[in-house]
């Protein structure tokens, strides 16, 4: 038999109707009318959950009488961001998707994260709530959340922000001009970095740039990206692998190795990579991170 | 055919009440009602379910969230579970599931739950959706089907028929009335026959509005638990004695054509009725407790599953035997014309019939001893679930 | 006790409690037979986006009949519409898919002393998820030869039945169904469905007209009880619905292989 499969489009279009149910709609209605944000607390185990149950699901015990009013504040305990769009989001990509954990609830809730830029939006972040001038009813009477102090996003990742294994990088092309600029800089105008037809005799067959050139691709790494602003650089050391050619790509990396705990400063494990995947250099820095 | 590693008892039910009026609690506010009252009826807590299987029908309310929602509403988080949905059948399936779980010593006790909000959606729009796309999408109402009332007005005359028909509705709404739980309960007397079979508003064909089941919201839950358990949570548990499925292929053109098609209904009471060494299945249960979408279809089902070939069935109605303190009473509780939250209908027939056994069905409880008791489902493009429940512990 | 409403309040309700985003197009009159000690009739006249009310039935495109206590219990959502039709409280005369969707011209009635009845939030929605199907090989098949006017039938190898729409197997035999066989295009009637109940089109979310036909057809070269399911000719009077009744298709003009490349049967005279 002879391919005859074809493809039918369809569509599922029904009616649908939701209720909140009284407890639903009690919390619904003051986050539209009251702008207040309730959860209901297990008077067992203590959990407040927000949005509210009629049931402690653990305890199986009714607490839908047990309301307990928590803050429009509180703290992303992380999140994600949407670049992907579908007609029934609830805004245009990119948007950021928070697990907010308001201040006083057990819970987290999901919701939507505006005015932050997306590429400095992190966890521990403080929100509060901005409610929705156009009454509804649905969560989205709570429009978005905004962050309560924007300072966080100018600052780099403090001691308590930082993890064992996070990463950042920096790349630039070292070109003649750089190496000249850099004799110039230090007064270093050795005929090795500088001279032709020396270098053509010298170990490396050409000139290369000085050792700080790549080495110095580090800093923009450690102070404006991991930790970032705010870092006061205790201590940086490299061991010097390879030599680096007029030309070469370096990518200077730089990963938290270790947490120092009495001094609340923090080792870096340091890496400099070629567009050959060579190491031409490696490392240990100590760094101050900046306080929150 | 009995391969059972030891006996199962119903032991406990709970149900809301029906109603199309559920606004006031959301789905899993409405499943805790349900099994509050089987947990208190059996003296158990969540603590002694081992495993929690539960159903319904999701293009009823388009959630898809059974994990979720259902541990928020059961209490059952970290406790086993399964999930079934086999359409208008899914509550007798999870009482047949709960049961095997039992029946296998896998669990010792099982808590079974189906529930529906049919207010929440468009049931007639989510049947015809659940039909093949390419085909019967365009083409079906749903589980609206006149096609039983013209067969029957075929085969015994327009009067003789309709008249048995809205009879059998009429007795249905005089046991719902009986029972608080029942969602529609009419007040229908048996002079209002005439006026109401040639005046409710048409349907499809002669089925008319009087005669089709509600749209209700509701939950029902069972309890089941193993033999050694059963005596110590129950005084007078409603045995399982045996229970079979039965369905045939999905085309509904088969059974529709010059010749009025063998059902499943018919096909699954043999086949119970012969393992269990049932010859006179009318004298020998004392309660049926059946899915009967309609009236029409009440009124030719009792055809099938009492294997009758003449008009035995019409009879029984019109002799009133079907009433629940007649010789066969059908549906005290009202049946499905009375109360239907899909994903629970199947198993509330189970929960109705084992009450019943219990002596537990309150106002509506027949008043003769009840022994042995019948409990069937039905759904899809027929598809039966057809069980038998004892007062006796069934002997291996 | 809280004071319920007159049957005249909730009449006059009806100016306040208009959608008048839905009715702006809309160009009907609902008529109200209100019996009971405080009963009456009124005309509710929706018109170039306004609503007016008129006393008097004068000429409604639908007259709602009920007493005067259930209308006013049935406004309040204390009783089921279901029930009171079902039981014949209520009675619809005229057009009833008007009545239907005229529910979705007002907003729910909120009495003024509403302050000791809570508010519970009920969202309305209709869910529209764009599918997509995959014909299969058979379906595929009998769908391409509907294009060419053509009506194929698989035979079981082994109980010999013609399957109409045709399956990839035969369910009883349990075997594949290999050989199409040419069916049709007439056949008989073995049962119709006649459909007052308007149910969405699933492929919209509208309301579908009614009444239509639905029936189950032995096609010529299949035998019972092997029918065909489709539509017949929705203006088909009712009493030429008989069993055996002789029909054929009528196709449409422009076909895309599609069930509904037949527009429906209809019945052959004499």
């Amino acid at each position: 038999m002879s391919r005859h499969s074809f493809i039918v489009h369809g569509k599922l279009a029904l009616p649908y109707q939701y209720f909140a149910g009284s407890l639903g709609s009690k919390f619904i209605r003051a986050l539209r009318d009251e702008k207040r944000i309730f959860g209901t607390k297990c008077s067992k185990c203590n959990t407040v959950y927000v949005p509210p149950r009629s049931l402690c699901d653990r305890c199986f015990l009714d607490i839908r009488d047990n309301i307990q009013d928590v803050s429009n504040e509180g703290t992303v305990i992380t999140y994600t961001v949407v670049n992907h769009y579908e007609d029934h989001y609830p805004c245009k990509p990119p948007f950021i998707l928070g697990l907010i954990k308001l201040d006083g609830a057990t819970t987290p809730m999901v919701h939507i994260i505006k005015d932050v830029p997306i590429d400095k939006m992190r966890s521990n972040v403080r929100v509060r709530a901005v409610f929705s001038k156009y009454p509804q009813n649905t969560i989205l009477n709570i429009s978005h959340f905004e962050p309560i102090d924007y300072s966080v996003f100018e600052r780099g990742y403090t001691y308590e922000e930082l993890e064992i294994g996070m990463s950042a990088s920096f790349t630039k092309t070292i070109t003649e001009t750089d190496v000249y600029l850099f004799a110039g800089i230090s007064g270093d105008f050795n005929p090795m970095h500088v001279n032709e037809e020396y270098a053509k005799h010298a170990i490396f067959g050409k000139r290369v740039a000085h050792g700080a050139v790549p080495q110095s691709l580090i800093a923009p790494v450690l102070g404006t990206k991991l930790p970032g602003l705010g870092t006061v650089a205790i201590e940086i050391n490299t061991r010097f692998k390879r030599p680096t050619y007029f030309g070469d790509t370096i990518t200077a990396i730089a990963t938290v190795k270790e947490k120092i705990e009495d001094k609340k400063w923090v080792k870096m494990d340091l890496r400099f990579i070629n567009q050959r995947g060579e190491i031409i250099a490696k490392g240990e820095a100590v760094v101050m991170p900046p306080k929150g | 055919m009995r391969k059972r590693q030891r006996e199962v008892a119903i032991v406990g039910v709970g149900q809301t009440k029906y109603s199309s009026h559920r606004e006031d609690v959301n789905q899993p506010e409405m499943i805790t009602e349900a099994i509050v009252e089987a947990l208190n009826q059996t003296g158990l807590t969540m603590d002694h379910i081992d495993c929690v299987v539960h159903g319904n029908m999701e293009l009823f309310e388009m959630i898809h969230q059974p994990d979720l929602w259902h541990t928020i509403g059961t209490g059952a988080m970290g406790k086993e579970c399964l999930r079934l949905t086999t359409g208008g059948t899914t509550g007798a399936t999870l009482v047949c599931a709960a049961d095997a779980l039992v029946a296998s010593g896998m669990h010792d006790i099982v808590m079974a739950i189906g529930f529906e909000k049919l207010q929440e959606g468009h049931t007639t729009g989510g049947i015809t959706n659940m039909a093949d796309p390419l085909w019967g999408r365009k083409l079906q109402s749903g589980a609206l089907v006149g096609i039983t009332a013209t067969q029957m007005i075929e085969e015994f005359g327009e009067q003789r028929a309709k008249k048995a028909s809205i009879d059998y509705r009429i007795i249905m709404d005089m046991h719902a009335m009986k029972n608080e739980k029942a969602h529609r309960r009419l007040g229908l007397k048996f002079d209002m026959a005439e006026d109401l079979m040639n005046n409710s508003p048409r349907l499809v064909g002669e089925l008319r509005m009087i005669h089709m089941c509600s749209q209700s919201d509701g939950a029902c839950v069972v309890i089941l638990a193993s033999e050694d358990k059963a005596k110590e949570i129950c005084d007078r548990p409603a045995w399982i004695v045996d229970h079979v499925t039965v369905h045939r292929e999905e085309h509904m053109g088969t059974l529709f054509g010059l010749k009025k098609g063998k059902l499943t209904h018919r096909h699954a009471a043999e086949v119970l009725f012969k393992r269990n060494n049932i010859k006179d299945p009318v004298a020998e249960f004392d309660v049926f407790e059946m899915y009967d979408p309609s009236s029409w279809w009440g009124l030719d089902w009792l055809r099938e599953f009492l294997l009758f070939d003449g008009d035995e069935h019409l009879r029984l109605v019109e002799d009133r035997e079907i009433y629940m303190d007649g010789k066969f009473p059908v549906n005290p509780s009202g049946g499905v014309i009375a109360s239907n939250p899909i994903g629970a209908t199947a198993m509330v027939r189970f929960a109705e019939a084992g009450l019943q056994i219990m002596g537990k069905a309150g106002e509506h409880q027949i008043k003769k001893e009840v022994n042995w008791a019948l409990a069937s489902g039905f759904g899809g493009t027929f598809w039966t679930v057809l069980g038998i429940l004892s007062s006796e512990k069934p002997k291996r | 006790m809280k004071q319920r409403p007159s049957v005249k309040d909730i009449i006059f309700s009806f100016i306040d409690r208009a959608n008048y985003h839905l009715i702006k197009d809309e160009n009907c009159s609902l008529g109200y037979d209100i019996t009971g000690g405080g009963g009456g009739k009124w005309t509710v006249k929706i018109q170039g986006g306004k609503v007016y009310i008129e006393e008097g039935l004068k000429g409604p495109d639908v007259v709602i009949s009920m007493k005067d206590v259930d209308f006013i219990g049935f406004t309040l959502g204390e009783l089921d519409v279901l029930n009171l039709i079902s039981s014949g409280r209520l009675k619809i005369d005229g057009d009833a898919t008007l009545a239907q969707k005229s529910a979705k011209f007002f907003k729910k009635y909120t009495s003024s002393g509403k302050q000791d009845t809570e508010e519970l939030i009920r969202l309305k929605q209709i869910l529209s998820i764009p599918q997509r199907f995959s014909t299969g090989e058979v379906m595929g098949y009998f769908l391409y030869n509907l294009k060419n006017k053509k009506i194929m039938a698989n035979r079981c190898p082994k109980c010999g039945r013609l399957q109409c729409p045709p399956r990839e197997v035969c369910a009883i035999c349990r075997v594949e169904a290999d050989e199409w066989v040419e069916v049709g295009p007439n056949g008989i009637l073995t049962v119709a469905d006649i459909v007052y109940y308007a149910s969405p089109d699933p492929l919209t979310g509208e309301i579908r007209k009614t009444p239509y036909i639905t029936a189950y057809i032995l096609l010529d070269g299949c035998s019972d009880p092997d029918t065909f399911w489709h539509e017949i000719d929705p203006d088909t009077p009712h009493e030429k619905l008989k069993k055996g009744a002789l029909v054929r298709p009528v196709w449409n003009e422009k076909r895309i292989g599609a069930i509904t490349d037949i527009k429906y049967f209809e019945v052959i005279e004499g």
